[in-house]
């Protein structure tokens, strides 16, 4: 187990670094730099390369890399030409928003989709379990974007009980949690629905096994047979599709911060793609792609805990 | 449960989304006696187990009377039945390498039926399973407890499966061809081990194989099921060294392997087991028998000749000094 654990350690290193390079390298091949954007498209080749040594973005390719990676390292995600503020403090300061989004989301897409999954599942063969099967397709089918206007309309406009977008910051907790309420529950609807098909379908399978059939020749009922046999089975393939979900709901939060005006990642990353904010724009891919692998890493480790057969076979 | 004196079971119809695949079956399994039920594929003795278990798949439904200490366990609901299977009666699945939870160490799985039926503590569930480890003659019990099921062979999983099956002291075991998937060199093994440990619990054994000689190694007596039917029942013996029914004798004759000019082989049984609902009306046998005329039309009574306890469905019986003429016929 500690091999395993320190082996996929190495690897998750090794994983953040390649991500460094393609990061680093896809934003330096783009055209137009900060110098361009800053002084549009009449500005003098002088006044350009004066800027551009300002910013040091005339240096070598690989000494820049290696002065933005060896700043990573140390914490140092740089400092904005444009805007002039510390592009870590802005990337923290929005995480601060998108992780309880995030989390929060995915914490209801749980909590819809375990116990419906599980009940569409045991109730299969029954109308119950027909239905629940529809509402998830229907789940899937909305687009996200859409359901947040539908629940702001209603709850914000209509009936006036949650913030129509914005955010007043963690000072406030109250006001905090219901500004996150909508997004989250958008986010929260939208991967619960896809999440409860695979909780279905997972039990469905694992109903069907033989120790099942063991279990219930011991004499156990039905439920004690799901509840002391099947989930843990079932969760196995369920904890794979868990961490893929993680990983784009990073991607969703994007639009849903853009249509509640949360400042989170996503709406900056947004508006420095906009302003070609290059560094911060960087820094933050850098961080989302970090998220990513962190959430490989650790659905890989999750794995281990649950299935003794991976454990004897590392 | 001692006043369990043994398993009857009476007029048994299963049907499989309303076509009858056992058609009312009716045997005896006195208290620790051990019978055999042989039969090829598709000839009900899978769903003859799971019905008396109480376990048939959705869509599949039993009726008759399956009595067990004056209960019939088919008017049973499930929680009632819950009480009663893995503690008075228990059951031995074909397949060791999935009958067993991998995420669960097989002491803990031995234990849950002691937790469940004898509300033994953790503690002493966990104790006595590594007991029954032992009586199932696995290596080092208090090790082998702790492990998971991959770590272990198929005929030690097979064990930790009978081990299972026995923690409660059932009076009843249900072995569905507990050896058909095991080595040809473990078999014996598994088949001597059930035979003491049932022995030793006074416990009625009912096996199900389509392996004459594993019958014939175990068990008293023997019933022979084709088509949904009992066609032949009688003592061990008996039955396999002069069959009556037609299709008992072909079955002896394809486990013997002959010598004609030269060449080894095994007789076969001529056509193939009908599908479900396809039999022939009358006896179910007679498209595939040889004996077979205008009288087997008519359903045949599984009857015994008189002062004899054998009884054989067939309105040609192959009598003693017949022996095994019309067994040999082969494709």
């Amino acid at each position: 187990m500690l091999i395993y654990f320190v082996r996929r350690l190495v690897i998750l290193a090794v994983s953040l670094l390649a991500a460094s390079v393609l990061v680093f390298t896809l934003l330096a091949l783009l055209p137009g730099d900060q110098a361009q954007a800053m002084l549009g498209v009449n500005a003098t080749p002088e006044a350009l390369e004066a800027l551009r040594e300002q910013f040091g973005t005339n240096r070598p390719f690989t000494e820049r890399y290696l002065d933005w990676v060896g700043g990573l390292v140390s914490g140092d995600f740089g400092t904005s030409p444009l805007s002039g503020v510390s592009v870590g403090a802005e990337i923290v300061d929005k995480l601060g928003v998108t992780v309880p989004l995030i989390l929060s989301g995915m914490a209801l897409a749980l909590l819809i989709a375990v116990p419906l999954g599980v009940l569409a599942a045991v109730k299969s063969r029954t109308l119950l379990g027909t239905v629940l099967s529809a509402l998830s397709q229907v789940g899937i089918a909305v687009p996200s974007f859409w359901l947040g206007i539908l629940l702001i309309t209603v709850f914000a406009v209509k009936l006036q009980v949650l913030p129509s977008g914005g955010f007043t910051g963690w000072e406030d907790l109250g006001g905090a949690a219901q500004s996150l309420l909508l997004p989250a529950l958008v986010l929260g609807v939208a991967q619960g629905a896809i999440l409860m098909r695979y909780v279905r379908s997972a039990v469905v399978e694992v109903m069907q096994e033989d120790f099942i059939q063991t279990a219930r020749a011991k004499g156990l009922s039905r439920s004690q047979a799901l509840t002391r046999h099947a989930l843990r089975n079932a969760a196995i393939p369920v904890i794979t599709v868990l961490g893929l979900q993680l990983a784009t709901l990073l991607i969703g939060a994007v639009v849903i911060e853009n249509v509640f005006g949360l400042p989170g990642l996503g709406r900056m990353l947004l508006q420095d793609v906009g302003n070609r904010d290059l560094l911060k724009v960087q820094g933050t891919v850098m961080v989302l792609t970090a998220a990513v692998l962190l959430i490989n890493f650790l659905v890989d480790v999750v794995y281990h805990a649950v299935d003794p057969r991976l454990r004897s076979k590392a | 449960m001692t006043e369990v004196s043994g398993l009857v079971v009476e007029d048994l119809v299963v049907e499989v989304h309303g076509t009858p695949a056992v058609k009312g079956i009716s045997f005896e399994l006195g208290r620790g006696s051990r019978m055999g039920l042989i039969g090829e594929s598709g000839c009900g003795k899978s769903l003859t187990a799971l019905a008396l278990m109480g376990l048939l798949p959705h869509g599949v439904t039993a009726s008759g009377r399956v009595l067990l200490g004056g209960r019939n366990l088919l008017d049973l609901s499930d929680r009632e039945m819950c009480a009663v299977r893995g503690n008075d009666i228990a059951m031995v699945f074909q397949e060791p390498m999935t009958a067993l939870n991998p995420l669960m160490r097989v002491g803990n799985q031995i234990a849950e039926s002691l937790r469940l039926h004898r509300g033994m503590s953790r503690a002493a569930a966990a104790a006595r399973a590594v007991e029954l480890i032992e009586r199932v003659q696995l290596p080092e019990p208090d090790r082998t407890a702790r492990r998971y099921p991959h770590q272990l062979s198929g005929g030690q999983r097979q064990r930790v499966v009978l081990a299972i099956a026995l923690a409660c002291d059932p009076a009843v075991l249900v072995a569905d061809e507990p050896t058909t998937a095991l080595d040809v060199t473990v078999q014996a093994e598994m088949l001597r081990l059930m035979d003491t440990l049932v022995r030793e619990e006074g416990a009625s054994l009912l096996l199900i194989t389509h392996d004459l000689p594993v019958v014939a190694s175990i068990c008293e007596e023997l019933l022979v099921m084709y088509g949904g039917t009992i066609v032949e029942h009688g003592d061990v013996a008996t039955v396999f060294d002069s069959p009556r029914h037609p299709y008992t004798a072909g079955l002896k004759a394809s486990t013997v392997l002959e010598r004609t000019d030269g060449n080894s082989r095994l007789a076969t049984i001529p056509g193939r087991v009908p599908a479900l609902g396809a039999f022939p009306g009358g006896c179910v046998y007679r498209n595939r028998c040889p004996r077979a005329d205008d009288a087997c039309r008519t359903v045949p009574l599984l009857t015994a000749p008189p002062g004899s306890r054998r009884r054989a469905a067939c309105h040609h019986p192959i009598e003693s000094d017949q022996s095994l003429e019309s067994g040999k016929a082969s494709a």
